[in-house]
């Protein structure tokens, strides 16, 4: 265990690292993304990279530091859960708010490259 | 120059109340609905720092989401649905002086009486003694001598439930009174039956499927953080809270109609009294037992008192449980998990049903 504790402890700042480039990422597209649907994606970049991977972090951080006992499996497996349930909902909660925004049309969809759902509407394949 | 920095709270006390008693006397007078509302929030703003001055920051805590995040944003929503300007003409003048006339001298009269207070005492904000004894009561919830300790290494739950504890059962039964108000309005009312239909209600496939995953994890979790409220922090209101949760993911994702197989509103109700009456018993049980054996004990008692010699014990088989604090959480969790599933269904209702049973006793 003490030879993977510094390992832990990279790994774990390496994740941190990485979800704080993903915060930045995602306030920038928040910013310049032209419509609702792709600032959802940047909402999501947020969610899964910026709070998901570095809750990982976290965890195995607090997973490598031993002067805090038995209670560092608490804090490793709090983080753990709450890591899984963000990474079930956030995609389903962005799933949810594209489908109604799209289909009671509050978000205007203008620089439009392709939207294959609208032939599939179209065609009667998808019901509203 | 210490005089000076002792005297800052009581400079900002009193500006922030003159800028509160201006913003009330302009909420009064303005004429734009919209911005008398601004007025009264910015009113809000003012009496949340007075709050915090006087050392109540849970007050505060309560104070600004509520009145000024939620009951401006109401009053808003109910002026656009009505009308954005007042059409009596506006407040005549004469009555609008003896508005200001009158707020200004309740300030004055107040500021008066806070500085006597504080000359005969000088103990209005509270003294550093105040903080010892926090911090006392802090040290001893878990400690070697039971006669004055609660035996829970959580601080909140042991003041909640043990030292105030009687403070925090008129606070929950607000709480159950709104319940029983909100049941009172809607006697009459019913959920619709209906069959539950997967291809037609409810959201998509893939909201379905994760809620089916995510909602036996919310329960296990509201369980878990009612049963370890005396351990961690949390506790019953918590609980039942996060589990209400799940009624409400039942009755957005899927339909009322689904959400009905499993919550109906009269058993709902049964459980609810049930959690009721085992926060009531927890409450007495060492009076009852007390009674019983025929010697002293309180209402609310939790561990032995230097006077009153019976208590529950604080674990078995090893394992913290720390009296009543455990039967505590575990009822205020059912009480309040039902309590606020009933709350979900009756708001999911269909107005025409509603709309309907309103017409019926009209006439």
């Amino acid at each position: 265990m003490n030879l993977l504790n510094p390992v832990l402890t990279i790994i774990g700042y390496v994740l941190v690292g990485i979800g704080a480039f993903c915060q930045v990422v995602a306030g920038i597209g928040m910013n310049r993304f032209p419509n609702f649907f792709v600032r959802l994606h940047a909402a999501t970049i947020c969610t899964i990279g910026g709070s998901f991977v570095p809750i990982i972090g976290c965890s195995l951080i607090a997973l490598s530091i031993e002067e805090l006992g038995v209670t560092r499996f608490f804090l490793a497996g709090a983080g753990f859960v709450t890591a899984v349930f963000l990474l079930i909902l956030a995609p389903v909660g962005s799933h949810l708010l594209a489908k109604a925004a799209y289909f009671s049309k509050a978000a205007v969809l203008h620089p439009k490259a392709v939207d294959l759902l609208e032939e599939d509407v179209e065609r009667g394949e998808i019901r509203e | 120059m210490s005089d000076l920095y002792s005297l800052t709270p009581y400079v900002v006390l009193a500006v922030s109340a003159l800028a509160s008693t201006i913003a009330v006397y302009l909420a009064v007078t303005e004429k734009d609905l919209i911005k008398a509302v601004l007025y009264s929030a910015i009113q809000s703003t003012f009496y949340a720092l007075i709050f915090y001055l006087l050392v109540v920051p849970d007050i505060v805590l309560v104070y600004i989401p509520v009145a000024v995040g939620l009951l401006p944003a109401i009053l808003i929503i109910a002026v656009k649905k009505t009308e954005k300007y007042e059409d009596v003409g506006g407040v005549p003048r004469s009555t609008s002086i003896i508005v200001l006339l009158s707020v200004t001298v309740f300030t004055l009269i107040a500021g008066y009486l806070l500085v006597v207070s504080h000359a005969i005492t000088f103990d209005v904000f509270p003294s550093p003694d105040a903080r010892l004894l926090a911090k006392w009561f802090l040290a001893t919830t878990l400690w070697w001598n039971r006669l004055f300790s609660s035996m829970s290494p959580e601080a909140v739950t042991a003041i909640v439930w043990d030292y105030r504890g009687l403070d925090t059962y008129f606070e929950t039964s607000v709480m159950y009174l709104a319940i029983i108000g909100a049941l009172a309005i809607a006697r009459y009312l019913d959920i619709p039956r209906k069959e539950y239909r997967e291809d037609v209600m409810g959201m998509s496939i893939i909201g379905k499927m994760s809620a089916k995953i995510i909602v036996p994890m919310i329960i296990i979790v509201a369980i878990s953080i009612a049963l370890h409220g005396h351990l961690t922090p949390g506790g019953g209101f918590q609980g039942g809270v996060t589990g209400a949760v799940t009624v409400s993911l039942l009755i957005f994702i899927f339909s009322v109609y689904f959400a009905t197989r499993f919550f109906k509103i009269n058993i709902a109700i049964l459980l609810r009294i049930i959690g009721l009456a085992g926060i009531i018993l927890s409450a007495t049980i060492v009076a009852i037992i007390g009674f019983l054996i025929g010697q002293p004990a309180y209402i609310f008692q939790n561990q032995p008192k230097i006077i009153a010699q019976i208590g529950l014990p604080y674990e078995i088989g090893g394992n913290l449980i720390s009296g009543t604090l455990l039967l505590f959480n575990t009822s205020e969790f059912l009480a309040v998990f039902m309590g606020f599933a009933i709350l979900f269904l009756l708001l999911s209702i269909p107005e025409e049903n509603v709309l309907e049973v309103i017409k019926g006793e009209v006439e």
